[in-house]
C-alpha cells in the first residue's frame, strides 16, 4: 500500500448471514455509524442492524405523481380552451373534464414511475462504475456465497488500526484496509 | 401510534361461550329494528328498496369474507392466517342471507321492487299520467318486456338466486367445517384439512366471481331493467373486498381490546389489512369510473339512462359522496405507510369505508323506486325507516358472526402456516 493513497475503509469477510448480522450489531453497539454490508441476498433484519434510515423515496414518488397529475390536467385544459370539444352534448370547457382523467391517470403513473426510478438512482449513486471495493481479491464472491462488512473511513470513530483489530475480534476474516 | 409487538398467547385464542347469548340478543334487536322500520314506513316500495340495500350489504360482507378466505388459502398466504378465522366468522352472513332472501322474495312478489316481475311497469306508466313522451315510454317498456322476459321472469330469477345462495352456502359451510377441524386435529389432520380448503378454493373463486356478478345483475341491476353494464358486478366485488378488510380491522381491534387474540395480529398484519383496504378502495374507484366514462363518452340514451335516473332530483349528491368520500378521502388517508400502521387511523378509516359502501349501495338502489316512471323516486332524502332497516340487517350479520365464533378459537391455532404468519414482517 502506497502512503500517498487515501484510506477508504476497512473490509472484512464472513461466510454466513448469521455471523455478519451479529457482527453488524456489535459494530453498531461499538458506536460505528457508517457501516455497510454486501451480501448475495437480502438478510432479514440487517437494515436495523446497520441502522439504515427511512428512505425519502416515497416523497419523491409523491412529488412526481402530483406533478404528472397537474401537468396532464393543465395541458389538456390549455389545448382545449381555445378549441372546445363541442361534440356529444358536452359544449362547456369543464364539461370535458371526465375525458381528461384517463390521460391524467396515466400521466400521474408515468411521472411517478420516472420519479421513483430517478430518485432510486440518485439516492444510490447509480450508475456507479467504480468502487474501491472492486480492488479486493475475492470480493466478487459477495454475489455468490460470501458476506462483507465495510466500515467507512468517513466514520467519526474510524481509526485504521483500531477498526481493523475490532473487525478481526468480532470474527471477520481477511480483514483488509481499502484505499481509494 | 404503532401498537407494540407482543408474542402470541394461545391461552387467549378462545372466544367466550357467552357470545352465543349475546348473538341471540343482537339477533332480536336486529330483527326488531327491521320490523320497526316496516311498521313506521307507510311506503312499502321504499321499505323494499331500503331492505334490498341491507340485503346487498349482508351479501357483500359474506361474499367478501368468502373470497378473502379462499384467496388466502389458495395462495397459501402466511400473513393472514392469524386473522383469517375472523373472516371465516363473517362468512356466516351467507347462511343469514338465505333467511333474509325470504322477505325479499315476498316484497318482490308484491310488486314493490322489480317492475319486470309484473308487467315491466306498463301499468305504472299508464297510470302515472302527465309524463312527457308517455307513448314513447310505453312503447319502450313493451319492447323491453318482449326482449328481456326470457331472462327477467319470476321462475328463472328464483332459480338463479337459489343457485347463487346454495353455491355460497356450500362453499362457506365446507370451509368453516374444515377450518374448525384444524383446531382439534393432529398435525397431519390439520395439514390435510388446510390442503382441502386450498383445493376447494381453486374452483371456488371463479364460481364465486361469476355468481356474485350475476347476483348483482339479478338483484340490483335489474331494478332498472332496460340498462346494462358488464362491470356492474365487479364494482360490487370491489366493495365486498373493502367491506371485509374494514370489518377485519375493526373486529380485530375490538376483540383485542377485550384481551383476546393477544399478540396474534400485530402491527405488521394490520398494516397488510390496511393495504388490502387501500388497494381495493382504489380498484373500486377505477371500475366505477370505467363504467361511468364509457357511458359518458358515448352518450347513447339507452346507456346514460342509469346516470340520469341516479342524478335526478338531487340523488347525484350520493354519487359525489361516493367519488370524494369513498375514493379520495380513503386514498389520501391511507397512502402513507405510517398511516397504514397507525391503529387509530385504520380503525376510523374502516368505519368510514363501511359507511361509504352503504352510501354507494343506497345510491345504486334507492333512486330506482317507481321505475320506469320518471321522477317516481321523489327528491333525494334519507328516512329514519331506511336507516333502521339497514342497521337492523347489519346487526343481524354481526349476530351471525358472534354465533358462529362463540366458544371457538379466534385464531386458527392448528394451521400449519400459523408460525410463519406470526413471524411475518413488512421489510
Amino acid at each position: 500500500m502506497s502512503t500517498t493513497e487515501k484510506v477508504w475503509g476497512v473490509v472484512s469477510r464472513f461466510d454466513n448471514p448469521t455471523d455478519i448480522l451479529a457482527a453488524a450489531e456489535k459494530a453498531r453497539a461499538q458506536g460505528y455509524k457508517k457501516i455497510d454490508v454486501h451480501s448475495p441476498f437480502p438478510i432479514h433484519g440487517i437494515e436495523k442492524a446497520i441502522g439504515v434510515k427511512a428512505t425519502p423515496l416515497p416523497w419523491i414518488s409523491l412529488l412526481g405523481g402530483t406533478i404528472g397529475c397537474l401537468v396532464a390536467w393543465y395541458f389538456q385544459y390549455w389545448t382545449t380552451k381555445d378549441y372546445p370539444m363541442i361534440i356529444s352534448g358536452k359544449p362547456g370547457l369543464l364539461d370535458s373534464t371526465p375525458a381528461w382523467f384517463v390521460i391524467v391517470f396515466c400521466f400521474t403513473i408515468l411521472l411517478c414511475a420516472f420519479a421513483t426510478l430517478g430518485g432510486f438512482m440518485v439516492l444510490n449513486d447509480f450508475p456507479k462504475f467504480y468502487s474501491p471495493l472492486h480492488k479486493i481479491k475475492g470480493f466478487e464472491r459477495a454475489t455468490d456465497d460470501q458476506f462483507f462488512l465495510v466500515v467507512s473511513a468517513a466514520d467519526p470513530q474510524f481509526d485504521q488500526r483500531k477498526t481493523r483489530d475490532f473487525l478481526a475480534q468480532i470474527g471477520g476474516q481477511d480483514v483488509t484496509v481499502v484505499t481509494d | 401510534m404503532e401498537s407494540p409487538k407482543i408474542p402470541f398467547d394461545p391461552a387467549t385464542a378462545k372466544a367466550p361461550t357467552s357470545w352465543k347469548g349475546l348473538s341471540v340478543l343482537l339477533a332480536l334487536v336486529g330483527a326488531g329494528l327491521a320490523a320497526g322500520a316496516w311498521f313506521i314506513q307507510k311506503d312499502h316500495s321504499r321499505f323494499a328498496h331500503a331492505y334490498l340495500v341491507g340485503f346487498m350489504l349482508v351479501a357483500l360482507i359474506g361474499t367478501g369474507a368468502l373470497m378473502f378466505v379462499m384467496l388466502q388459502q389458495l395462495s397459501r398466504a402466511g400473513w393472514s392466517v392469524s386473522s383469517r378465522r375472523i373472516a371465516e366468522g363473517w362468512m356466516s352472513s351467507l347462511f343469514l342471507l338465505v333467511l333474509l332472501f325470504i322477505p325479499l322474495v315476498l316484497l318482490a312478489k308484491q310488486g314493490h321492487l322489480y317492475a319486470w316481475l309484473t308487467d315491466f311497469g306498463a301499468a305504472a306508466v299508464k297510470n302515472a299520467g302527465n309524463i312527457p313522451d308517455a307513448d314513447r315510454l310505453a312503447a319502450h317498456v313493451h319492447h323491453m318486456s318482449e326482449k328481456k322476459a326470457f331472462w327477467l321472469n319470476e321462475s328463472s330469477w328464483l332459480a338463479r338466486s337459489a343457485f347463487y345462495l346454495v353455491a355460497w352456502v356450500i362453499l362457506a359451510a365446507l370451509i368453516l367445517r374444515r377450518s374448525f377441524a384444524t383446531d382439534v386435529a393432529d398435525k397431519e389432520g390439520a395439514a390435510a384439512n388446510t390442503t382441502f380448503i386450498g383445493k376447494l378454493s381453486a374452483p371456488g373463486i371463479p364460481l364465486l366471481g361469476l355468481t356474485l356478478t350475476f347476483a348483482s345483475f339479478d338483484w340490483v341491476m335489474s331494478l332498472q331493467f332496460d340498462w346494462y353494464s358488464t362491470i356492474f358486478g365487479v364494482i360490487h366485488f370491489a366493495d365486498s373486498m373493502v367491506l371485509i378488510a374494514s370489518l377485519l380491522i375493526i373486529s380485530v381491534a375490538c376483540i383485542q381490546g377485550k384481551g383476546l387474540m393477544k399478540g396474534a395480529v400485530n402491527v405488521e398484519h394490520k398494516h397488510d389489512l390496511a393495504k388490502w383496504l387501500f388497494a381495493f378502495n382504489t380498484f373500486f374507484a377505477f371500475v366505477s369510473y370505467a363504467q361511468f366514462i364509457i357511458i359518458w363518452f358515448a352518450d347513447i340514451p339507452e346507456e346514460t339512462v342509469w346516470y340520469h335516473r341516479h342524478a335526478a332530483d338531487g340523488w347525484s349528491l350520493l354519487g359525489w359522496i361516493s367519488l370524494f368520500g369513498h375514493f379520495f378521502v380513503i386514498f389520501f388517508l391511507l397512502m402513507s405507510r405510517h398511516m397504514k400502521r397507525n391503529h387509530f387511523v385504520t380503525v376510523l378509516v374502516s368505519i368510514w369505508a363501511i359507511l361509504m359502501a352503504i352510501v354507494h349501495l343506497y345510491w345504486e338502489i334507492m333512486p330506482t323506486m317507481g321505475y320506469p316512471v320518471p321522477h317516481a323516486a321523489g327528491p333525494f332524502g334519507v328516512q329514519l325507516a331506511d336507516i333502521l332497516v339497514i342497521a337492523g340487517l347489519l346487526t343481524l350479520s354481526f349476530a351471525a358472526f358472534l354465533f358462529t365464533l362463540s366458544g371457538r378459537n379466534l385464531v386458527a391455532v392448528g394451521d400449519p402456516r400459523l408460525q410463519e404468519g406470526l413471524k411475518f414482517e413488512n421489510y
